[in-house]
């Protein structure tokens, strides 16, 4: 057979590395809130079976968080960081080669062990004793099925958080019995036209004749066949793919009036942009700016603006990008007189990235102002913390930043914020 | 360039800054380039295990006769081997306290250290959970 991968994934993680420190969480329902406290994206166990749905907005939430005692987080991203990465640290023990996936899931190369349950059995346990989370594993020949398999390790107790289907007679017993929306890489439009050919479970897309699957769905849904019936399409990567686009944006925590304010917040979104740029060693071709108000306040005035604008020579540095910002910024605010807006989001998005040394030169480039600069700046913020150093024009009072009322302490990043114990 | 004697040592205040490696071009190579060392890091030799150790702070001091002391910081190792007589992390209805791990009649208890002021002793029960072994303590006194 083909390498077995493993994909291992912790359900309700933001939950359990809140758990880690409060022991008061333990067996009551704890939800975890979106970016500027908008809805619950993680649920503990206890919080589901109270019928919190994943993405319910939390003013619709008040009633049950109040009559259950349901325990309420802001998204504290700098722990779920620090417990990811030591989560990643165990796998590392188990496997040659890891591939983080996203915050909680890794696939891991699992060739080469011969008794792969009890390995991954071990791992699980270990992960737990060391960094206090509980993990779920799915093995499989191909990344479709190992996902397949861990989704079934997870909804049913009886694998105990590890599945092993390899076996294609075990695949052959449980692919029936998962639908077809819950297969990786399946949206629900696929779904929808997957079910009006009348199938409707992970077993009858296997046996899709391919041809088929290419026409209602290009290679994409072909590849999921073919990864379903055993045959790896979807490689173990340990490469990261380069990155073609990235975007900083947030939400407001009240919205953003004046034209300040909502230049501070786009100057500590390509402020950010321009660091990520330099931490992965690549330059930007084009910038957009966008700001928008709250699309669900019919009744306030609504405007979205933005702009885009090309970066020559292609830049990473933090004062070009800024100032190309303030253009696009400036070149998209409402012109009415006399009328106000009430803007909830901003962002910065960069394209046509390139590796700085690939970066096409003309004859008429300056030489880069300020790589030395810039060095400067992130050895600054990364020595004394982010934000030590930023530019003037993100300002100091920060009105646009994220509602986030309910964020534990950052425990295992700052010396304030440390647990106690008495 | 003329060279002048130094008639006293000089000691400077503040932190020591690693120097580069010196890379000589000509001449006299460095002969410490071979014999170059890390700093040392305290903190390292009291984290044995990065993984699984985490950090607290103490609040009290029951531990006090095993010298840790309200307002330490102390590394805990979730994974640290749960041996009689160790300081211990341990949660017992929803708190977290340390103790001593002791055993006594064939029962498990958390016992504090402190012979000069009372605290409780606790039993380890089922529904407790030892969270982690204190691996070592951080202290700094005030230079203000």
């Amino acid at each position: 057979m083909t390498k077995p991968i493993a994909i291992s994934d912790s359900a309700n993680f933001y939950v359990s590395a809140e758990r880690i420190f409060d022991p008061t969480l333990k067996g009551v329902p704890v939800i975890v809130l979106s970016n500027n406290d908008g809805c619950a994206v993680a649920r503990s166990d206890e919080a589901k079976a109270l019928g919190i749905k994943m993405g319910e907005p939390l003013h619709l939430l008040r009633n049950k968080i109040e009559a259950h005692g349901v325990r309420v987080f802001s998204s504290n991203y700098t722990l779920y960081g620090d417990i990811s990465r030591r989560v990643v640290e165990v796998y590392e023990d188990y496997t040659p080669n890891v591939e983080i996936y996203s915050i909680d899931e890794c696939f891991l190369d699992f060739s080469g062990f011969r008794d792969r349950v009890t390995h991954a059995r071990t791992m699980r346990g270990d992960v737990l004793r060391r960094v206090g989370v509980p993990v779920r594993v799915g093995i499989a020949a191909t990344k479709t099925l190992a996902k397949c398999a861990n989704d079934i390790a997870k909804k049913n107790p009886i694998f105990a958080g590890v599945l092993d289907m390899t076996d294609p007679a075990l695949a052959d017993w449980l692919l029936p019995l998962v639908p077809v929306g819950d297969i990786w890489g399946i949206g629900r439009r696929t779904t929808a036209k997957l079910e009006g050919l009348g199938i409707s479970t992970a077993a009858e897309l296997r046996d899709m004749p391919l041809r088929q699957a290419r026409a209602l769905g290009t290679v994409v849904l072909e590849r999921t066949v073919l990864e379903l019936q055993g045959e790896p399409c979807i490689a173990f990567d340990d490469v990261e793919p380069q990155r073609k686009g990235m975007a900083v944006t947030r939400s407001s925590g009240k919205p953003m009036e004046d034209f300040d304010t909502v230049f501070q917040a786009i100057t500590a979104h390509a402020t950010r942009a321009a660091e990520k740029l330099r931490q992965h060693g690549l330059v930007a071709g084009t910038l957009t700016v966008f700001f928008h108000t709250n699309r669900h306040r019919a009744d306030r005035p609504q405007y979205a603006g933005s702009r885009s604008t090309r970066l020559t020579p292609m830049s990473s540095d933090t004062i070009e990008l800024v100032a190309a910002a303030k253009r696009c910024a400036l070149a998209a605010w409402p012109k009415i007189e006399n009328q106000s807006y009430g803007f909830t989001k901003a962002g910065v998005m960069l394209d046509d990235l390139l590796p700085l040394e690939d970066r096409p030169r003309t004859l008429f480039d300056a030489p880069p102002r300020s790589p030395v600069l810039m060095t400067a700046l992130d050895a600054v913020n990364s020595r004394f913390g982010k934000k030590t150093m930023v530019l003037a024009s993100e300002g100091t009072s920060r009105s646009w930043q994220l509602r986030a009322n309910h964020r534990s302490p950052r425990y295992t990043t700052r010396i304030s914020d440390l647990p106690v114990v008495r | 360039m003329p060279v002048y004697p130094v008639e006293v040592p000089v000691v400077t205040a503040g932190q020591s800054v690693p120097v580069l490696l010196t890379r000589a071009s000509a001449g006299f190579p460095s002969p410490a380039g071979d014999d170059l060392e890390d700093e040392i890091d305290p903190i390292a030799w009291v984290v044995r295990h990065p993984t699984s150790t985490f950090w607290w702070r103490i609040e009290g001091d029951c531990l006090w006769d095993v010298g840790i002391r309200d307002g330490d910081i102390i590394a805990v190792d979730r994974a640290g081997k749960r041996r009689l007589g160790r300081a211990v992390l341990a949660v017992v209805e929803g708190a977290v306290t340390a103790k001593i791990l002791r055993k006594r009649d064939g029962k498990y208890f958390l016992a504090p250290a402190n012979s000069r002021e009372a605290f409780p002793e606790i039993e380890l029960t089922e529904d407790s959970e030892i969270w982690g072994v204190i691996a070592g303590v951080v202290r700094r006194y005030d230079l203000a």
